[in-house]
């Protein structure tokens, strides 16, 4: 069961149209380290955990990822709102526009539709937990590129917010891995 | 910042803070200090929510107060930017 609160986890307040980098972000929510796969991979890795701290964390860190997916999503609606067509053509967003209107989609940031096949669900709670460990470090390199590409102060603010997550997540799935051999 | 975003803050601060402490506890159930701040930061979450409901309405549908009409369905929704 999950319950929706009318609220994101942190703010997102963008006054500037920039819809080319709605396009690259739009990797944090349906790209190969996304927001959606994270939230995916967790979320059904947990039913074979045979430890309660680890379906604790899967299932929570799961359910936040769910709320990044929403912050994601938000950052690229507000990065599009008021879009002219003129602002397409300046901004090269041609390829996302003619598919997808201002419509949010998951996919990569070269276009490439979500896919399942970004996630692995192995049954193994070693090999699972290893997989979220660098899933985390993957997300937190694609939200550094990210940075390095976004000039916007109201953008970067809740990006700064999403990559400290992945540096808490991370440490919360070593400490699950190295309670295993102490039960 | 309109004082609607303002109370809506305090309630996404709190609500962080007990975040952060779920995850913690789940690696480290019996923490005392996480425990402790846990209950601590649930009473201001509670009262930070309360106080927003009562000027801007439910978070929740669940939180409805009764009335006649359904003012959970009332904007702004969390995307939308306030201009």
């Amino acid at each position: 069961m999950w319950t929706y609160d009318k609220k994101l986890q942190y703010p997102v307040n963008i006054k500037q149209t920039n819809p080319r980098l709605a396009m690259a972000i739009a990797s944090q929510l349906g790209g190969p380290d996304g927001e959606l796969g994270a939230s995916l991979r967790y979320l059904s890795q947990r039913y074979s955990a045979p430890y309660d701290e680890v379906r604790a964390i899967l299932t929570d860190i799961g359910s936040e990822e769910l709320g990044h997916m929403e912050m994601i999503s938000a950052i690229m609606y507000q990065l599009t709102k008021n879009m002219t067509a003129e602002d397409v053509k300046k901004y090269g967003f041609e390829p996302y526009y003619v598919d997808h209107t201002a419509g949010i989609y998951p996919s990569s940031a070269a276009g490439v539709p979500f896919t399942a096949a970004y996630i692995q669900s192995k049954g193994d709670v070693i090999t699972d937990l290893h997989e979220d460990l660098a899933a985390e470090q993957k997300a937190r390199t694609t939200y550094d590129n990210l940075l390095r590409i976004i000039d916007d102060p109201d953008v970067k603010d809740p990006i700064r917010f999403l990559r400290e997550r992945e540096v808490v997540h991370y440490q919360r799935f070593g400490e699950a891995e190295q309670s295993i051999w102490n039960t | 910042m309109t004082e609607r975003q303002k109370l809506l803050k305090r309630v996404q601060m709190f609500d962080f803070i007990l975040d952060e402490l779920n995850l913690f506890l789940d690696t480290h159930p019996t923490n005392k200090q996480a425990l402790n701040n846990f209950t601590k930061y649930q009473f201001l979450k509670n009262e930070a929510v309360t106080q927003y409901m009562n000027k801007y309405g439910p978070l929740r549908a669940e939180d409805f107060a009764g009335g006649n009409s359904f003012n959970y369905v009332n904007g702004p929704w969390p995307w939308e930017r306030e201009d």
